[in-house]
C-alpha cells in the first residue's frame, strides 16, 4: 500500500524538485512535481495526492499561504503536508539558526503543515519522514 | 580580557569604537573583540568605520562582537555591520576558544588576506575543505542518497539554469534591490545546498543576509565572485573523474 502512496512536489527550485522526486521514485512512489505554489493547488485538487512535499519559499504564493488555501478548501484539506525549509539562518551559530527554525515551524504548524524537512536534502531523512506521514495517514 | 593574557594572547584594550578605529589603523591585529554599546562611539558603528577602510586594501580583519543581547534581530545588526560572529556575555573562557578555534580553522582554508569581503560566521568544518575541491562531496551524496545518477541529472539542470538566475542576482544588486537580492540569493542558496556547493553557498548565503540587512554594498563584486565559485562547482561535476572521487566517499 505504501510504496503505491502518490506525492506531489511543489518546489520553484527545480534541482532540488528533482532530486525529491528521482529519490522518492526509486521508492516505488508515484510522484509528480509543481513549480509554483498556484500550480500547485491545481495539482492538489485534480489529483488528490496522498501526501504533499511543500517548499516554504516561493515567489508569487509562499508554502504558508499553499498550505492554509489546501486546509481550507475541503476537498484537500485531508492530504497531508510536509514542509521544505531553507531559512536555517547562519551556519555555525545556533542559536540564531535555532531560532529562525522555530518560528519557521511555529508558522508552519499553524497553517497546517504536519512536519518539517530542512535543506539541504537528505536522501534518508526525506524517506523516513515521508514513511512516517504515509504511514499515519493509513497508507 | 585577563584570560586570553593567560592563554598566550597579546591583548590590547581600548574603551570605546572611536580609539578601536585609531588603534586598528596603528597596529596589526588577527581578532578584534568588540563591545556593541560603548559610549562615543559604539561597537557597529566602529566595525562599519573599519570595513569601509578594507576596502581598498582587500584585507579582512575579523571582528567578534560581545553581545548580552541574543535576539535575532540584535545579531542580526551585528552581521549588518560587517561582525563576523558573536559570543554571548558574560564572556566565557569556553565560548571565547570555541570563537579563537573556529577562526584559525578559516584562516587554514582561505587565507583572510586578499579575500575583503569574507563576511562570515566561519565554522569549523566549512574552511578546510574549500581550497581542495569547491564541493562538498558527502553533502551532495548525502542529498540524493548516494545516487551518481541523480546528482548527474541534477547537475545538468542546475549548469543550464545557473547562468540566468546569476544574472537575476547581479541586476539586482547593481539597482540595489534588497528583496530582490534576498530572493534570487536564498534560491541559489538553497539549491547550492543540495549540491554541495561549499564555497559557493557560502557566497549566496552572505547575500542573502547582507540583503535582509539592507547592506548592499559590495554585493555587485560578491556576486562576480558567487559566479566564479558556482563554475567552480559546475566544472567539478562536468570532469569524468569526480564519479570515482565520489565512490571513494561512500
Amino acid at each position: 500500500m505504501d510504496a503505491k502512496a502518490r506525492i506531489l512536489v511543489v518546489d520553484d527550485d527545480h534541482p532540488t524538485a528533482m532530486i525529491i522526486e528521482r529519490v522518492l521514485r526509486k521508492q516505488g512512489y508515484q510522484v509528480s512535481t509543481a513549480f509554483d505554489g498556484r500550480e500547485g493547488l491545481r495539482m492538489a485538487r485534480e489529483n488528490k495526492p496522498d501526501l504533499i512535499i511543500l517548499d516554504l519559499m516561493m515567489p508569487k504564493m509562499d508554502g504558508y499561504e499553499v498550505c492554509s488555501r489546501l486546509k481550507n478548501d475541503t476537498d484537500t484539506a485531508g492530504i497531508a503536508v510536509l514542509m521544505l525549509t531553507a531559512k536555517g539562518g547562519i551556519e555555525g551559530d545556533v542559536r540564531r539558526k535555532f531560532a529562525n527554525r522555530l518560528e519557521d515551524r511555529l508558522r508552519g504548524f499553524e497553517a497546517g503543515a504536519l512536519d518539517f524537512l530542512t535543506k539541504p536534502i537528505k536522501a534518508r531523512d526525506l524517506v523516513k519522514r515521508v514513511k512516517a506521514l504515509l504511514w499515519a495517514g493509513g497508507h | 580580557m585577563m584570560n586570553l593574557g593567560e592563554a598566550g594572547h597579546a591583548i590590547e584594550v581600548v574603551e570605546n569604537g572611536r580609539q578601536a578605529i585609531q588603534i586598528v589603523k596603528e597596529k596589526d591585529f588577527d581578532l578584534i573583540l568588540m563591545d556593541v554599546y560603548m559610549p562615543e562611539m559604539d561597537g557597529l558603528e566602529a566595525t562599519r568605520v573599519i570595513r569601509r577602510g578594507e576596502i581598498d586594501s582587500g584585507r579582512h580583519m575579523p571582528i567578534i562582537a560581545m553581545t548580552a543581547t541574543e535576539t535575532q534581530d540584535h545579531i542580526e545588526k551585528c552581521l549588518a555591520a560587517g561582525m563576523d560572529g558573536f559570543v554571548p556575555k558574560p564572556v566565557t573562557l569556553d565560548e571565547l576558544h570555541r570563537v579563537l578555534e573556529s577562526l584559525l580553522c578559516w584562516r587554514e582554508g582561505s587565507p583572510l588576506q586578499g579575500r575583503g569581503r569574507l563576511h562570515s560566521f566561519p565554522s569549523i568544518s566549512e574552511g578546510r575543505s574549500e581550497s581542495l575541491i569547491p564541493v562538498d562531496l558527502n553533502q551532495a551524496l548525502e542529498a540524493v542518497g548516494g545516487d551518481l545518477e541523480i546528482l548527474k541529472d541534477v547537475m545538468e539542470v542546475f549548469a543550464s539554469e545557473y547562468p540566468e538566475q546569476v544574472r537575476v542576482l547581479r541586476e539586482a544588486c547593481a539597482r540595489r534591490d534588497a528583496a530582490c537580492v534576498e530572493r534570487a540569493a536564498h534560491r541559489l542558496k538553497g539549491i547550492l545546498a543540495n549540491v554541495g556547493g561549499g564555497r559557493a553557498r557560502e557566497l549566496a548565503r552572505q547575500l542573502e543576509t547582507m540583503a535582509e540587512g539592507g547592506r548592499m554594498n559590495g554585493g555587485v563584486a560578491m556576486v562576480e565572485e558567487l559566479e566564479v565559485e558556482i563554475e567552480r562547482v559546475v566544472a567539478f561535476f562536468s570532469e569524468p573523474g569526480w564519479e570515482r572521487s565520489a565512490l571513494g566517499h561512500k
